[in-house]
């Protein structure tokens, strides 16, 4: 990914616009941005290293200049500044700059308001969020918000990037560090910049890189788009090692050094208690199989902790003690995974803590061994060589399998006692083992179809639906599987259903149910025509020409289906509608009919088997949609005597 | 008025008991039926004195509440405890009773404090430690400005509660008065307390209050509204009534705006897109479209956003700065207008036979003379357009009266009728035909919206981004079908500007293949889907409200199908559904079917013309739905000659 800046000398247009009256800044701006309504007209991010006294002092200032281009500039006025603990907010300044024939007018925010973020059920979070609203926002102003940091601690830089979203200009980002610093810069994915510049100055001691760079077309937004991350161009620093009076120490120098810096922050919390003891010994009760053991262990977690997310990014780094998390009965991933290993560690399983970045950080620990990869916390369990990842914060995640949003990630597993560290990769889960199996027996009666069914859902396709069906009562369960099932057409009616094994989430749930489609049978004189293709595969639809970023989906599923036509004896069929066999890409698809003592059985399968479609897929995906969506419109013709 | 009445404690005990009182409020039984209600629900109202002699009020809330599930579990690990930016929280206690019995006091260090986006305060108890079948008890006592003008209160919720009571104690010489609304108990004088005024409720077994299509659980809910009548000291009563609150309010939005916001009105006025519009209907929407797209609505209570020399310098508003304006453009045009104030049906309905200001939430304006209203503060309305919430109902319309030279306000309670349905439709002409390879439909279709149908788009399009629109406009037309691919659109009176004066007319051409299947050498169209998903209520419920539609409404479709050449269709009178069953034509669904040579044309009407259909209507009202949504699935039969 990491990719090599060529060194342009093109004459950027930037301050030539800085000085221009506002009318025609606009009109300019306008021209040549027609389709859009806000422009990024500057971005400049700087920060500054230095050491003192052998502690370092790092200041991160952020100017971000935008112009509103359309009557939508309203809606833009909401506004927020983060800030925590190790971000610390010392100054900030926010204003609408206000178009007037001959100049801008300036309107400062007098307004900003101190909220926790306490989105979902957060507690004991330190980030803040500073909102506040820009004033008389509207067709050719601008607005400007200008924030320093002192951050506080060394190992946490912030990732330089910038929207794909909207069109920016002038952004410059800005590096001075020290030279009895090491640092390491990353330049990710700036080939799609325009009129790229770097420049290097070295002056008394220190060293200055520049990056200056623009882009004029934005990247289009899209529902399941993969995270901007993978399509802004973006810098990672780290300190590898810095120099004090005591000569040269290492800080990010590789990944021992982040894995050491990590057993430093969960030191604390790895305090043992007789409570945790007690509880593992009442958990695990009349076992003596280690697997078993950690099964029940984890599964204890996930039912009875109450799972609080945390914001992505600069977080508290410290998990939560065991016994904490087991009094209050909710935690944070590292609190649910530090109370698994401290069960698990008291019945002497070898449970590690891990270190994981979700799919939304397109990072490796092995290229750029920094926090910034990571924004989760697991328990892994070794058992005969073998590592198993543990997400507690997924309430009907089965046992053994990775949660859904680190699947293909590397994660960092803390090796016993800190002594050591390995890395592992969380595996993708292949489609076949996320599947729905669902069969159906129907039968005519008169213009209706009546059947019974039984669907069984394993792996990813089961924890869904368990998902659903959280503390619902029985009435909304119905509600819920009449959506989920909805075979024919919305008469569909669900009359009564039934769960097998809900409560045993390493087992596929299974769901026997009973119902009817009236008037879904067309007749016509003898004839009687049906689509046996009750249960048609939810497909995301084709994606138009105009779409330019790829498609994300949660995990790989799989579907078979058969729907077996119970005839009657004066029931005969003259017309079965034609078999379809294909494998486009991972996109499988067969769907078939057979006549088999006056019953017909019609087998379907569907499998898409990957995490991303990727936009050179989009075609050959679209041509598959309508082979599908073709041999689905085929109606089964019955004859009655 | 209260001067002459001693400082005085509070009229009963708030602390917990010892004991908890669950055995006497709920069996065994009771707890069996939810894994989550309300036991107990209390709360009190007190007005007195503090030890400075203010007069104060005091808010107490006691509740007991089950949890037995995961969910309810989680929805008690945080309770709320709303106290806006004047109110103070005087005392508390809160504690969780287990299954067992055990008693766990959360002690004071339960209570945290957290501060939302707008920057209030709010505090809430962080309950740890509750298992499945524990209770959760709790008070508090907050102090808040004395408010005796009218108030009201929701005594029913999403939760069943068990027992619920209502009291309000006031100084001895005060009397209030009450209207208990949707089955809650009419308070009663206690007349054992002595020296001061009680009144109680006590309302048993309040069920849910559960949202349903076409019902309005939000206005059914159970409530009390009340407020000071008479003071017996004073020998005054009837303070807040609707004649003096009439005069109040003409006065304040008669307030003359100072020279330079009189001056800056002419100029506004004189803006040429209000100067040329020809009549008075047209410059009163060109106002109302300058303010509602150009001007930004802030929710702030800031006293320079109601300021109209400041709202029309910088384009900010505020609520109660939008009626000002509107009013006073209005009143220097010399346009007379009524000043109404109501209350939104969802969640209180104003009782025209009980005078209280806890009705008087919103304000709308009323030209006698067109008979339209204006609702300043809703942007994405216009005028003759009001939200649904503030129809069909009743209002306090204030109008300009002259007494003795001098101007004043007169109120009279009017009833807000709905539009009639011919107001409000969508009219859907398709011409339909198959192409040469018989797998798919090319369809000409002409879609009209008016009234609350093109207020869902049309002041969405002032919004849209230029780059955006086309993918807007072919989403409105994707609504009738998935998965069809548009070769033309054209779409007319695009924006907020023509809601309420042209319709919204998109003609599209489009191609469709799933439209179409095949049965043996048969073609099957389902024709009925061009009229687009319709709501259903197939899967029978037990009703729990009766109908409250959001307002009356027509469909309107002419789909014409032509027959290709060498074939016919065996069934085209299937495409006849007529459901009438109210004989005043309230709601129904008529289609009709011609056929004039190789064409088969169907006409379809389905109104609604009435807001309120009771519980016994509810039936005929379901069957009308259905009917549409039966509609839907009709497909015509294609035979080979």
């Amino acid at each position: 990914m990491k990719i090599k800046i060529c060194f342009y000398l093109v004459l950027v247009f930037i301050s030539r616009l800085a000085f221009a009256q506002p009318d025609e800044e606009f009109r300019k701006l306008k021209e040549l941005y027609p389709n859009n309504e806000v422009v990024m007209v500057s971005l400049v991010k700087t920060i500054d290293i230095s050491m003192k006294n052998d502690d370092f002092v790092i200041k991160y200032d952020q100017y971000e200049e935008r112009i509103y281009l359309n009557d939508n500039a309203k809606h833009y006025d909401k506004s927020s500044i983060f800030m925590s603990d190790i971000f610390d907010l010392k100054k900030y300044e926010a204003y609408t700059l206000s178009p007037e024939p001959k100049k801008y007018k300036k309107y400062k925010v007098d307004r900003f308001t101190l909220s926790d973020l306490s989105q979902g059920n957060i507690f004991y979070d330190d980030s803040k969020e500073l909102n506040y609203s820009f004033p008389l926002l509207t067709k050719g102003a601008k607005t400007v918000e200008i924030l320093k940091y002192e951050l506080k601690e060394p190992y946490f830089l912030p990732i330089f990037s910038v929207s794909p979203y909207m069109p920016y200009q002038n952004v410059e980002f800005k590096i001075t560090v020290d030279d009895k610093i090491e640092l390491e810069i990353l330049e990710l994915l700036f080939s799609e910049q325009e009129g790229l510049i770097l420049n290097e100055e070295k002056k008394s001691g220190r060293t200055t890189k520049t990056y200056t760079f623009s882009r004029s077309k934005p990247v289009k937004y899209e529902r399941n788009a993969p995270s901007h991350l993978y399509m802004s161009p973006k810098i990672l620093m780290r300190i590898k090692t810095f120099q004090t009076k005591n000569g040269s120490k290492n800080l990010l120098s590789t990944l021992d050094d982040l894995h050491e810096w990590y057993c430093k922050t969960i030191s604390p919390s790895m305090v043992e208690s007789d409570e945790i003891t007690m509880l593992a010994d009442t958990i695990t009760h009349g076992m003596s199989d280690t697997l078993e053991m950690a099964s029940a262990i984890f599964n204890w977690v996930q039912k009875n902790i109450k799972y609080i997310a945390i914001e992505d990014g600069e977080r508290g780094i410290v998990p939560e003690k065991a016994k904490e998390v087991y009094f209050h009965r909710y935690g944070d991933c590292k609190g649910m995974s530090n109370l698994a290993y401290h069960l698990m560690r008291s019945k002497g399983i070898d449970a590690r803590l891990a270190w994981v970045g979700t799919r939304s950080l397109p990072f490796k620990y092995t290229e750029v061994p920094t926090p910034n990869v990571d924004n989760h916390m697991i328990c892994a369990l070794v058992y005969k060589n073998e590592v198993i990842l543990l997400d507690g914060t997924h309430s009907f995640l089965p046992f053994g399998m990775p949660s859904p949003f680190i699947q293909g990630k590397e994660v960092l597993v803390n090796g016993k006692d800190c002594k050591s560290y390995q890395i592992e990769v969380a595996k993708i889960v292949p489609a076949n083992l996320n599947q729905t199996l669902d069969s159906c027996f129907v039968q005519i009666s008169g213009r209706d179809l009546v059947g019974r069914g039984k669907a069984i859902y394993t792996g990813f396709s089961a924890m869904e639906v368990r998902e659903l069906l959280t503390d619902r009562n029985s009435k909304d369960r119905l509600k819920i599987f009449r959506e989920v099932l909805l075979r024919g057409n919305n008469k569909f009616t669900l009359d009564s259903f039934q769960l097998e094994k809900l409560d045993n989430i390493n087992e596929p749930l299974v769901l026997n149910y009973y119902f009817k489609i009236p008037d879904y049978v067309i007749i016509n004189k003898n004839e009687s025509y049906i689509n046996l293709n009750l249960d048609r595969t939810d497909l995301p639809g084709k994606f138009p020409k105009t779409r330019e970023v790829a498609y994300e989906k949660r995990f790989s599923d799989s579907e078979s289906n058969v729907v077996v036509l119970e005839l009657l004896e004066n029931q005969k069929v003259t017309t079965l509608p034609t078999a379809a066999s294909f494998k486009k890409g991972n996109l499988k698809f067969e769907n078939s009919y057979s006549n088999l003592n006056n019953s017909i059985y019609r087998k379907h399968y569907f499998e898409h088997d990957a995490l991303i479609l990727e936009t050179k897929d989009f075609e050959e995906w679209n041509q598959a949609v309508e082979e599908i969506i073709k041999n689905y419109n085929q109606q089964l013709v019955i004859i009655t005597q | 008025m209260f001067s002459n009445v001693k400082a005085q404690e509070l009229s009963f005990n708030p602390k917990l008991p010892e004991k908890p009182e669950i055995e006497s409020l709920v069996t065994e039984e009771m707890l069996k039926e939810y894994d989550d209600q309300t036991i107990l629900d209390e709360r009190f109202v007190e007005y007195n004195f503090d030890a400075k002699g203010e007069f104060q009020e005091i808010m107490y809330v006691h509740k007991i509440k089950y949890a037995n599930s995961d969910e309810a579990i989680e929805q008690f690990n945080k309770i709320y405890i709303y106290l806006g930016q004047n109110n103070e929280l005087l005392d508390y206690d809160a504690r969780v009773i287990l299954k067992n019995g055990t008693i766990k006091n959360l002690g004071k260090d339960a209570l945290r404090e957290g501060t939302d986006e707008d920057g209030d305060k709010y505090k809430y108890f962080a309950v740890s430690g509750i298992e499945k079948g524990s209770f959760i008890e709790y008070y508090h006592l907050i102090k808040r400005p004395p408010s005796v003008t009218g108030n009201s209160m929701i005594l029913q919720d999403k939760k069943p509660t068990r027992v619920s009571r209502f009291r309000l104690a006031a100084p001895e010489n005060l009397v209030f008065v009450f209207k208990a609304n949707n089955g809650y108990t009419q308070p009663e004088r206690d007349t054992v307390v002595k020296d001061v005024n009680v009144w109680k409720a006590e309302t048993k077994e309040i069920g849910k209050s559960e949202s349903e299509v076409f019902g309005n659980a939000g206005g059914n809910r159970m409530s009390m509204v009340y407020h000071l009548y008479e003071n017996l000291a004073t020998r005054k009563r009837n303070f807040y009534n609707y004649a003096t609150v009439s005069q109040n309010v003409f006065e304040r939005l008669n307030t003359e705006p100072s020279k330079g916001a009189a001056k800056k009105i002419k100029k506004f006025i004189e803006s040429s897109e209000i100067k040329y519009a020809s009549s008075k209907r047209e410059k009163i929407m060109a106002i109302e479209h300058a303010i509602k797209s150009g001007f930004n609505y802030l929710e702030f209570s800031d006293p320079r956003l109601s300021d109209i020399e400041y709202i029309l310098n910088n384009k900010v508003l505020n609520d109660y700065g939008a009626v000002y304006l509107f009013y006073q453009i209005f009143k220097t045009l010399g346009y007379e207008t009524e000043i109404v104030l109501t209350s939104n049906r969802y969640n209180l309905r104003f009782d025209e036979k009980f005078e209280s200001y806890a009705f008087l939430d919103k304000y709308l304006l009323y030209f006698p003379d067109s008979k339209e209203y204006l609702m300043p503060t809703a942007v994405f309305y216009r005028l003759g357009l009001l939200p649904p919430a503030y129809i069909h109902n009743h209002g306090l319309f204030i109008r300009t009266v002259s007494a003795g030279g001098i101007q004043t306000g007169a109120g009279k309670i009017k009833f807000i009728e709905a539009l009639g349905s011919d107001k409000t439709s969508h009219e859907i002409n398709c011409l339909v035909k198959v192409n040469e390879s018989n797998d798919s439909l090319i369809v000409q279709s002409e879609q009209i919206y008016t009234g609350y149908y093109a207020q869902v788009y049309q002041p969405v399009f002032d919004y849209v981004e230029s780059e955006k629109m086309k993918e807007f406009e072919e989403s409105i037309v994707e609504s009738i079908s998935d998965n069809i691919k548009i070769k033309k659109i054209n779409v007319e009176h695009k924006g907020g500007k023509y809601l309420m004066d042209k319709p919204l007319i998109i003609k599209a051409t489009f191609t469709s293949g799933d439209l179409i299947e095949t049965a043996g050498d048969k073609i099957i169209v389902k024709l009925g889907e061009l009229i687009g998903p319709q709501v259903e209520m197939y899967q029978e419920e037990k009703r729990t409200h009766p109908v409250e539609n959001d307002y009356n409404r027509c469909y309107v479709r002419q789909l014409t199908f032509e027959i290709p050449n060498g074939y016919k269709c065996t069934n085209a009178e299937s495409t006849i559904i007529n459901v009438t069953p109210f004989p005043d034509k309230s709601a129904y669904f008529t289609s009709e079917m011609k056929q004039e040579g190789n064409k088969i044309i169907v006409d379809v009407k389905e109104y609604y013309n009435r807001i309120f259909f009771s519980e016994e209507e509810f039936n005929n009202y379901r069957d009308v739905i259905n009917a549409a949504a039966n509609f839907n699935k009709v497909a015509l039969i294609l035979e080979k000659v």
